[in-house]
C-alpha cells in the first residue's frame, strides 16, 4: 500500500479501517429487509428494461379528455344519486367472515382467526382513506387455513390484488416490514398473505413466504402454517437467497410440532446445503441431541 | 477518470470460483444469480454508504439507488478491474449524486442522537461494530469535503491521484482536506476519550 499511502496515515489506520462486508458502521438490518430491498431494485430495472407500451398514433388534445372526463363524471354522479335514493333497502345483508381451519390444520384459534381478520381488513385497503368496501361490511367468506395461507381466498380484493403491478407488491412487501418491525405481527401477516395472493410465482411472494413462516413460528403461534409457508418458499425458489432461513424455519417448525425424525432430517438437509451456515453450529449441536439414544 | 484500484482486505479474501461465476451469470441476465449476488453485496454497499452520507437516517434509501445502479451497469462492467472495486466506485458516485441532489436537506440530521447499542452478530465482534458507530459519528462532525477525502483515502484505499480523478478536483486539493480531515478526526478522537475517562 506504499505506492499510494500519504504520510500521517497510520494514526488513522486504527481509527478508520479498509471497507469490508461486516457489521458496522451501518445498522444492521434483517435479511428480509434485504431481500427486499434486492427484490426493488431488481423490480426497478426489469421496469426500466420494458417500459410500458405507448399505443402508436397521435394522442387526443388535453381539453378533449378532460371535457370527457367531465362528462362521465356527471353522468356517474347522476347514476350514483339517482340509484341511492331508492335502492338503500335492496342492499345485500352482509355478514363478518367465518373461518374453517379444515381437518389438515390445528394452528391456534387465536393466532389464525384474527390473522384472517387482519388479511381480510388488509384485503379491503390497509392504507389510505377508507373505502366504499371499508364502509360496508365484509361478505361471507368461507376458507380454510392453508387456502389462506397461499391467498386462495374469494375476499373481496382478491382479484384486486392480482391486478397490482409489482411496484404495488414491493410496496406492500416494505409496507409488512415496517409492521412487523413495529410489533404488529397479525397486520405484517395480513399483508404478507396479500402479497403472496397479488404474485403467487414472483420473488415478493417467495420473500413474503418466508417472513409469514418465520411470524407464524415466533410470534402467532401456528407452527402447522409456518411449515407450510417455509415448504412452499423452498419450492418456489429451492436456492433462493433466503433459503438458509426457510430449511432451518422447516426444522424449527418440525420441532415445535414435536416431529424429531422430520425435525433432524430437516436440519441434515440444511447441513448437506450450507456447511458454513452461520446456523450451523447449532444446527450440529441440535442433529447430535437428537441421534442420542 | 480512473478506476478505483483497490477496496478493502475481505474483498481480496472471497472465494473468487463461484463468486466469478455468479458475476458472470448477473452479467448475462439472470435474475436469480443478480439477487444473489446483490444479496452478498448489500452490507459492504449500505456501510460505505453509512461512511460517506451523515447519519442513519437515508442509508436505506441511497443504498436502494444504489443497488438499482448496479443492476443497470452490471452489463457495461468490463472485468478490467476487481469487481468489488467497481462496485464500490458505483455506489459512491450514487450517493454523492444524492447528495448533491439533497443539498440542505441532509444536513439535518448532524444532530441526530446516535445509538451506540452493540448489536450481536455472527460477522463482527460487537466491539468491533461499536468502534466503527463511534468512528461514523465522529465523521459526522466533519465536512463533507473532509469526510470524502478520509472515507474515499482510508475505507477505499485510493490514491490521492485515484481521489482527485474521481472527483474532479486538483490533487492539492485532496491532500489539503485530508491533512485537514484528519487533524479534525483525531482530535475529535482524542476529545471523546478524554471526556469518556473524565466521565468514567
Amino acid at each position: 500500500m506504499s505506492d499510494f499511502r500519504e504520510e500521517e496515515d497510520d494514526s488513522l489506520n486504527a481509527l478508520l479501517r479498509p471497507l469490508d462486508e461486516a457489521a458496522g458502521p451501518a445498522r444492521r438490518i434483517t435479511r428480509e429487509k434485504s431481500a427486499a430491498m434486492v427484490l426493488a431494485a431488481l423490480e426497478a430495472s426489469a421496469r426500466a428494461a420494458h417500459p410500458p407500451r405507448r399505443p402508436r398514433g397521435k394522442r387526443p388534445p388535453v381539453w378533449l379528455i378532460a371535457g370527457a372526463l367531465l362528462g362521465v363524471g356527471a353522468a356517474a354522479a347522476a347514476v350514483w344519486s339517482f340509484s341511492r335514493s331508492g335502492s338503500d333497502e335492496d342492499a345485500p345483508v352482509q355478514v363478518p367472515v367465518a373461518v374453517d381451519h379444515g381437518a389438515a390444520g390445528r394452528p391456534s384459534e387465536e393466532g389464525v382467526v384474527d390473522a384472517a381478520a387482519a388479511m381480510q381488513a388488509a384485503a379491503l385497503g390497509a392504507a389510505g382513506a377508507p373505502t366504499a368496501q371499508e364502509a360496508a361490511p365484509p361478505s361471507v367468506v368461507k376458507m380454510n387455513t392453508e387456502d389462506a395461507m397461499d391467498g386462495r381466498v374469494d375476499s373481496p380484493g382478491p382479484a384486486r390484488a392480482r391486478q397490482q403491478g409489482p411496484r404495488a407488491v414491493e410496496d406492500l412487501l416494505l409496507k409488512a416490514n415496517g409492521l412487523r418491525s413495529e410489533g404488529r405481527w397479525k397486520e405484517a401477516e395480513a399483508l404478507y398473505l396479500r402479497v403472496i395472493r397479488a404474485q403467487p410465482s414472483s420473488l415478493a411472494a417467495y420473500v413474503a413466504r418466508v417472513a409469514s413462516g418465520s411470524l407464524r413460528l415466533e410470534h402467532l403461534r401456528d407452527a402447522r402454517g409456518a411449515l407450510h409457508q417455509f415448504q412452499a418458499a423452498l419450492r418456489l425458489q429451492p436456492r433462493g437467497v433466503l433459503d438458509q432461513e426457510a430449511q432451518h424455519g422447516i426444522a424449527e417448525a418440525h420441532r415445535v410440532l414435536g416431529n424429531r425424525d422430520a425435525e433432524r432430517s430437516a436440519l441434515e438437509e440444511l447441513l448437506a446445503n450450507h456447511p458454513d451456515s452461520p446456523l450451523g453450529p447449532s444446527a450440529r449441536a441440535r442433529v447430535r441431541e437428537l441421534s442420542a439414544p | 477518470m480512473t478506476s478505483m484500484r483497490s477496496s478493502g482486505s475481505q474483498a481480496a479474501d472471497s472465494p473468487r470460483g463461484t463468486e466469478d461465476l455468479r458475476i458472470q451469470a448477473a452479467i448475462q441476465g439472470e435474475r436469480e444469480a443478480t439477487g444473489a449476488l446483490l444479496m452478498t453485496l448489500l452490507p459492504r454497499i449500505r456501510n460505505l454508504v453509512r461512511y460517506l452520507v451523515r447519519g442513519d437516517a437515508d442509508v436505506e434509501d441511497v443504498a436502494q439507488e444504489a443497488l438499482i445502479a448496479l443492476v443497470r451497469g452490471l452489463p457495461s462492467y468490463r472485468a478490467e478491474g476487481r469487481f468489488h472495486a467497481w462496485v464500490d466506485r458505483v455506489v459512491a458516485r450514487t450517493a454523492f449524486t444524492w447528495l448533491k441532489r439533497s443539498r440542505g436537506r441532509e444536513a439535518q440530521h448532524v444532530d441526530a442522537p446516535v445509538e451506540l447499542v452493540a448489536v450481536p452478530s455472527e460477522d463482527a465482534l460487537p466491539d468491533e461494530y461499536v468502534h466503527r458507530r463511534h468512528m461514523v459519528t465522529l465523521l459526522d462532525r466533519l465536512s463533507n469535503e473532509q469526510r470524502h477525502a478520509l472515507v474515499l483515502h482510508h475505507v477505499l484505499e485510493l490514491s490521492v491521484p485515484e481521489i482527485s480523478s474521481e472527483l474532479g478536483i486538483p490533487f492539492e486539493t485532496v491532500r489539503s482536506r485530508l491533512r485537514l480531515g484528519r487533524t479534525a478526526l483525531r482530535l475529535l478522537a482524542t476529545a471523546e476519550d478524554g471526556g469518556g475517562e473524565a466521565r468514567g
